[in-house]
C-alpha cells in the first residue's frame, strides 16, 4: 500500500510531532510563570492563621515538592512527566491536592462538551445555511436584511455581548437564571426535571455563543458564494437551462462548502480548550473555567492535563480533515 | 429559410463612472439571418464585439449588458418568436432544447466536484424526464459519445482528470446530446493546440451534416472559418461590416478592413511582406462618427467621416458596408 507508505504514515509522524512539541512547551511555559505552587499552597495554610516556625515550614515545602513531584532538575521532571503521561496519570491537582488531574477533568468535560459541541455545531449549520442562501440570492430585499444584522452582530465583541444578554434576559427580564449550570441543590438523574432545568441554564451561554458564531460563518459563507456564482460553471449550468435549485444545490453550495468543512472540522477541535470568557461570564461549570482557576494557582499538573486534551483535539480535527477531505474534494489526493 | 434573425440588434455595457453613464456599444445595430442548415462563422479581431453578439443571440444578457434596441427572433414551429418578450421559465426550457451553446474556457465550465455522467444527467433531466434511467438516460448517453467517437469512460472521470482537449470535446457532446437546432460555439477552439483543433472542429463538422442544424461559430481565426464555414459575417467595432459565403469572403473580399484581414494570411509559396491595417481598434465607449474603420482606411473620403455606411447587398449574397459600393446611409 503506496497510500500508508507516502501519505498516512508522514501524517501519523507529523501529528505525533505537533503533539510532542505542543506538551514540551506547556511544560516548560508555567515553570516560566512567577507562581510557586508550593508557596501558594503554605500561603493559603498560614492565612489560615495557622502558625508555623520556619523550620517546620521548610520541612512542609519538602514533602510537598516529594508528594507534587516537583523535586529534582527540570530535565528529570520532565522525563517523569512522559512515564506518566504514557499511562495515562497526570498526576494530582495541586490546588486541589489529592484529587487526581483526571477525575476534575472528568467532572468539568461533560459540561464543556454538551455545551460547545451543540453550539459549534448549531452555528455552523445556522450560519451556513443563511449565508448560502443570501450569497445565491444576492439581490433579493431579504438577503440584504439578513446581512445587514449580521453585519452589526459579528463585530461585538464576545464579551460584551454575553453582558447584554445576561443583564437583558437574566435581571431587567429575568427569564433565565443568571448563573450555574444548574439550580443549586439539585441532583443530577435522568428525569424531566432534571433536563429541563439543565437547558434552561444552558440557554444564556448557548445564545451568546451560537448569534456570535453564526454571525461569523454567515460571513465566510456568504462571500464565498458569492464568488462561485459568477463561476464558469455555474454561468455554463444556467446556459443549460438548468432548474435554479439543482445549480443552486449541486453546483454552488457543493463548491462552496469546501472550506467550511474544514473550518468546522478544525473548531470541532478546539472544543476541548473550552470556552472560558463564556464560562466566566455565566458562572457555567466547565474545562475554561478550570483552567483559569488553575493557571491562578499555579496548578501544574492541572494545566498540563487541560492543555494535553486541547493539543489532542485539534490536533486530532486537523488529522481527520486531511485524511476525510478527498472525500469531499475529489481534486484533492493523498500525495 | 432563416432559423435566428436580428433586426437592429444593440446590445451596450452600462458603466457607471463616479454617476455618470458610460455605454459600451459592443454591439450596435446588427442585422442577421441565419439559414437553416448551415454554419455561419463570426469573425472579429478581439474586443469587436463577437462574444457579446452571441451572448445576445443566446439571451444571457445580464448587467451590466443591456439590450438597448432590436429583437432576436429564433424560429420555433413555423413561427418567430422574439426571445426577449419570453418569460424566464420559458427561455429555460428552449436553452438546451431548441439552441444551445459551446463555451469558450472549457477548462472551467465543467463543476470540479462532479464526475461528468452528473453534468449529462442534470442537463438531460432540466428537459426531459427519465423514468427508466438505463433505457433512457445511459445507454442513449453512451451510445451518443460513441457516434462522436468519445470513450464511454469519460462519464466516470471527473473534470480535473481530463485533457483540455478531451475536456473541450465533452462540452460539444453536451451542447449536441439533446440534438439542437441551433449550437452557437464561442470560440471553441482558442485554448487548444493546432492537433486539438482539427479533432474538435472536424467534430463540429461531422455533428452537423448529421444533424442538418446550424452552428453559429465565433472565432478570430481565418483558417478555422475556411475549414468550416459556410457563410462568414465580419465585425468590426460593434457592428457587421461584411457578410457572404465562405468563397466570396477569402476570394473576392470588398470592405476595406476585409481586405487587409485577409491580405494578412499567409498561403503556401507566398513570401511576400504583410502589411497590417495602420492604428489601432477604436474604443467602443467613443466610437468615430461616421464608418467606424475610417480613421485606418487608406481609400476614407469625407463623406465616410460624416455618415454611417449601411450594410447592404452588392452582389447576389453579398454583403458590404462601404462607401466604395453603396451609398446607402445608416439612418441615425
Amino acid at each position: 500500500m503506496s497510500f500508508i507508505k507516502r501519505y498516512l504514515l508522514p501524517r501519523l509522524l507529523q501529528y505525533f510531532l505537533v503533539i510532542f512539541v505542543g506538551i514540551t512547551v506547556v511544560f516548560i511555559v508555567p515553570r516560566l510563570t512567577p507562581v510557586d505552587p508550593v508557596q501558594e499552597m503554605i500561603n493559603t495554610i498560614t492565612q489560615r492563621g495557622a502558625y508555623m516556625d520556619p523550620e517546620a515550614i521548610e520541612q512542609l515545602r519538602q514533602s510537598m515538592k516529594e508528594m507534587y513531584g516537583l523535586e529534582g532538575t527540570v530535565f528529570s521532571q520532565y522525563i517523569s512527566l512522559w512515564r506518566r503521561l504514557i499511562i495515562g496519570d497526570f498526576g494530582p491537582s495541586l490546588s486541589q491536592f489529592p484529587t487526581p488531574v483526571v477525575k476534575l477533568i472528568g467532572i468539568s468535560l461533560p459540561w464543556t462538551l454538551g455545551l460547545m459541541l451543540v453550539t459549534t455545531l448549531l452555528s455552523w449549520i445556522i450560519g451556513n445555511i443563511l449565508g448560502g442562501i443570501a450569497g445565491y440570492f444576492s439581490s433579493s430585499r431579504w438577503s440584504a436584511a439578513i446581512e445587514r444584522f449580521m453585519m452589526v452582530l459579528r463585530p461585538i465583541p464576545y464579551y460584551i455581548f454575553a453582558l447584554i444578554l445576561l443583564l437583558v434576559f437574566g435581571y431587567v427580564i429575568p427569564i433565565f437564571p443568571i448563573a450555574g449550570g444548574t439550580s443549586i441543590g439539585l441532583k443530577i438523574q435522568f428525569s424531566w426535571k432534571v433536563i429541563a432545568d439543565l437547558l434552561r441554564h444552558a440557554i444564556l451561554p448557548a445564545l451568546s455563543m451560537i448569534l456570535l458564531g453564526m454571525a461569523g460563518w454567515f460571513q465566510t459563507m456568504r462571500l464565498v458564494m458569492s464568488n462561485i456564482v459568477r463561476e464558469d460553471y455555474v454561468m455554463y449550468a444556467r446556459a443549460g437551462g438548468l432548474r435554479d435549485t439543482k445549480i443552486a444545490f449541486n453546483y454552488v453550495i457543493k463548491n462552496a462548502m469546501l472550506p467550511q468543512v474544514t473550518g468546522l472540522a478544525l473548531s470541532l477541535g478546539q472544543i476541548f480548550g473550552g470556552a472560558m470568557v463564556t464560562e466566566m461570564v455565566f458562572s457555567y461549570p466547565g474545562i475554561g473555567g478550570l483552567l483559569y482557576t488553575a493557571i491562578n494557582a499555579g496548578d501544574y499538573n492541572l494545566i498540563m492535563g487541560i492543555t494535553m486534551f486541547s493539543i489532542l483535539g485539534i490536533a486530532t480535527g486537523a488529522l481527520l480533515v486531511d485524511l476525510l477531505y478527498p472525500l469531499f474534494d475529489p481534486r484533492i489526493r493523498y500525495r | 429559410m432563416s432559423v435566428l434573425n436580428t433586426e437592429g440588434l444593440k446590445a451596450y455595457y452600462i458603466i457607471d463612472v463616479l454617476g455618470e453613464k458610460r455605454y459600451v456599444r459592443a454591439v450596435d445595430d446588427v442585422d442577421l439571418e441565419i439559414r437553416e442548415n448551415e454554419i455561419y462563422g463570426i469573425a472579429g479581431e478581439s474586443g469587436c464585439g463577437k462574444t457579446t453578439l452571441i451572448k445576445t443571440l443566446f439571451g444571457m444578457v445580464e448587467p451590466p449588458l443591456n439590450v438597448m434596441d432590436g429583437k432576436v427572433k429564433y424560429k420555433m414551429n413555423a413561427e418567430y418568436a422574439d426571445i426577449f418578450a419570453m418569460d424566464n421559465k420559458r427561455m429555460r426550457e428552449i436553452r438546451w432544447e431548441y439552441i444551445s451553446y459551446i463555451p469558450q474556457g472549457s477548462m472551467s465550465v465543467l463543476n470540479p466536484v462532479q464526475k461528468v455522467r452528473y453534468s449529462f444527467e442534470h442537463f438531460i433531466k432540466a428537459h426531459r424526464r427519465i423514468r427508466n434511467k438505463e433505457e433512457e438516460f445511459i445507454k442513449p448517453v453512451e451510445r451518443h459519445l460513441q457516434a462522436l467517437g468519445l470513450p464511454v469512460q469519460i462519464l466516470d472521470s471527473y473534470p480535473h482528470q481530463l485533457s483540455g482537449g478531451m475536456r473541450q470535446r465533452v462540452t460539444v457532446a453536451l451542447a449536441t446530446v439533446l440534438q439542437p437546432k441551433i449550437i452557437i460555439a464561442d470560440e471553441p477552439t482558442t485554448a487548444l493546440d493546432v492537433v486539438m483543433q482539427r479533432g474538435v472542429i472536424q467534430l463540429l463538422k461531422d455533428v452537423q451534416s448529421s444533424l442538418k442544424n446550424t452552428i453559429i461559430m465565433v472565432t478570430h481565426d481565418m483558417g478555422i472559418h475556411a475549414n468550416i464555414a459556410d457563410r462568414i459575417g465580419i465585425m468590426y467595432a460593434g457592428k457587421m461590416i461584411e457578410e457572404a459565403s465562405t468563397e466570396e469572403i477569402f476570394g473576392n473580399p470588398l470592405h476595406p478592413y476585409t481586405q487587409y484581414l485577409i491580405g494578412s494570411l499567409p498561403k503556401i509559396g507566398d513570401k511576400s511582406y504583410k502589411t497590417s491595417a495602420p492604428g489601432a481598434p477604436p474604443s467602443l465607449i467613443n466610437p468615430p462618427e461616421g464608418c467606424r474603420f475610417y480613421p485606418r482606411c487608406d481609400r476614407a473620403t469625407d463623406e465616410c467621416k460624416a455618415a454611417i455606411p449601411k450594410l447592404v447587398e452588392i452582389e447576389p449574397g453579398h454583403k458590404a458596408a462601404c462607401f466604395l459600393y453603396s451609398g446607402v446611409k445608416e439612418d441615425e
